[in-house]
């Protein structure tokens, strides 16, 4: 009976040894959590992982995409062209009608920069804008972000503006040494500060996927499709005046105090190559 | 060392097709969840704290690449791995119809759990467009299932994977 009895000790190591799987993966998870919350409290900080993953990762993504566009050319350019006199008919047709277009945009062209001047507004040219190449998409269906080969090196940091000719993109985050990712305007937790052009009130675009939606704008305000709606300059990292989105729907409930708007993003996310990061942006 | 190399290259090419790849081929908003199938596949091959360990990683690596919120992908994953170890070791998983059944179960509780922890980072529209995109995703992920498993059964790559072998259809 005595030599059943065992050291207290042994029972304690026996129950360490049942239990060291659920103990290391409970450890795990407090891990993980962990991670995700210090993550959450200091967003702009990019840590060593990250910046050493990125580094690794990136040249592969950019030689694939490279690699993926080329035949993509091949093939468009040299196989396939069949649509290619259509195209050019279309084509010779739209250059006429935007020729004509442009010469009644000079127009309003020097009539803007003399309000410019008057107004003493700060030239958009003054600020210092790096071009940089789009290398890769984010790879999960459920947010809206792109890889591009500019980073610190380059004089790139967190929360910079990203633009194209067309509008804004973005704005950067997860900066390492020679690359960084950009949050799109269309990612559920991009938000940004907005102007309504024509009526001038002010509203909050954020991202839903694959567009976007004005909130907070007045019921009373009249707005209609196809407004442009532009940075109102108060967010702290768009310079005002920037193109976000057009006006999509208009949707007014019988009440509530403000009104339900979808827009469309002027820049077409899904095809974008090349953008610019606004440097030193001053809003 | 063999299979950590091989699982590392397999996690690369996911993410290669995932972010390169498809958006200039197909152009699809909604892509293929590979790194959650790579999930299912370690939920049947591993069952121990290497597992829970590299559904961590991938996680990790995952986050690098996919979204805005670091570390939101590494619990997601060692949850999802979890979530799928019951089914892998209470069922027979060498039949194809459980297989899939763990691929629409693990693209559920991703869905869920990004959900969960989008409302955390304050991603205010991440629910409703995960929510519209939901059948899509999970079509696809579905789709691309049975492809990898035919492929896999074709080139007999299952034990390179230390997959259970395959049921013969």
């Amino acid at each position: 009976m005595v030599g059943t009895f065992s050291h207290p000790g042994c029972g304690m190591r026996l129950a360490l040894k049942k239990f060291r799987t659920i103990a290391l993966c409970a450890c795990l998870m407090l891990a993980a959590l962990l991670l995700y919350s210090d993550h959450l409290r200091q967003r702009p900080a990019t840590s060593l992982f990250h910046r050493v993953i990125l580094q690794l990762t990136s040249p592969v993504q950019g030689g694939v995409r490279t690699l993926v566009h080329s035949t993509a050319d091949l093939w468009q350019h040299y196989l396939w062209l069949v649509d290619t006199a259509t195209e050019n008919e279309i084509l010779r047709r739209d250059n006429r009608r935007l020729q004509a277009s442009l010469r009644e945009f000079d127009e309003i062209r020097f009539e803007n920069q003399r309000l410019k001047k008057l107004l003493d507004f700060r030239e958009a040219s003054s600020l210092k804008a790096l071009p940089a190449r789009v290398v890769a998409e984010d790879a999960s269906s459920w947010f809206r972000t792109i890889l591009i080969d500019k980073g610190s090196n380059d004089g790139v940091a967190s929360g910079m503006p990203v633009v194209t000719a067309e509008g804004i993109v973005g704005r950067t985050f997860q900066i390492s040494d020679h690359e960084s990712r950009v949050l799109l305007v269309t990612d559920a937790s991009s938000s940004i500060a907005t102007t309504l052009q024509q009526s001038r009130s002010r509203g909050i675009a954020r991202g839903h996927g694959s567009g976007l939606q004005l909130n907070y704008v007045e019921r009373n305000t009249e707005v209609s499709v196809g407004e442009l709606v532009i940075t109102s300059g108060t967010g702290g990292v768009f310079p005002k005046g920037l193109a976000v989105g057009t006006v999509d729907q208009v949707e007014r409930e019988e009440f509530g105090l403000f009104q339900r708007i979808s827009m469309r993003p002027t820049v077409d996310l899904t095809r974008i190559e090349e953008i610019l990061v606004l440097l030193r942006s001053e809003p | 060392m063999k299979r950590v190399l091989l699982f590392f290259l397999t996690c690369l090419m996911a993410i290669l097709i995932q972010s390169v790849l498809w958006p200039a081929v197909v152009g699809l908003d909604v892509k293929p969840d590979l790194v959650l199938l790579l999930t299912v596949c370690l939920a049947m091959a591993e069952r121990s704290f290497r597992g829970s360990f590299a559904a961590f990683m991938l996680g990790s690596w995952y986050d690098i690449v996919a979204g805005s919120h670091p570390g939101l992908h590494g619990v997601v994953l060692l949850t999802v791995y979890w979530g799928l170890q019951p089914i892998a070791t209470r069922f027979n998983v060498e039949s194809t119809v459980l297989q899939m059944i763990m691929v629409g179960v693990g693209t559920l509780l991703h869905a869920f759990l990004v959900i969960g922890g989008g409302f955390f980072a304050e991603a205010g529209g991440l629910w409703q467009f995960v929510l519209m995109n939901f059948l899509q995703q999970l079509l696809l992920n579905l789709v691309c299932a049975v492809v990898l498993v035919l492929l896999l059964r074709r080139f007999g790559l299952e034990r390179w994977f230390c997959l259970p072998q395959l049921e013969k259809v």
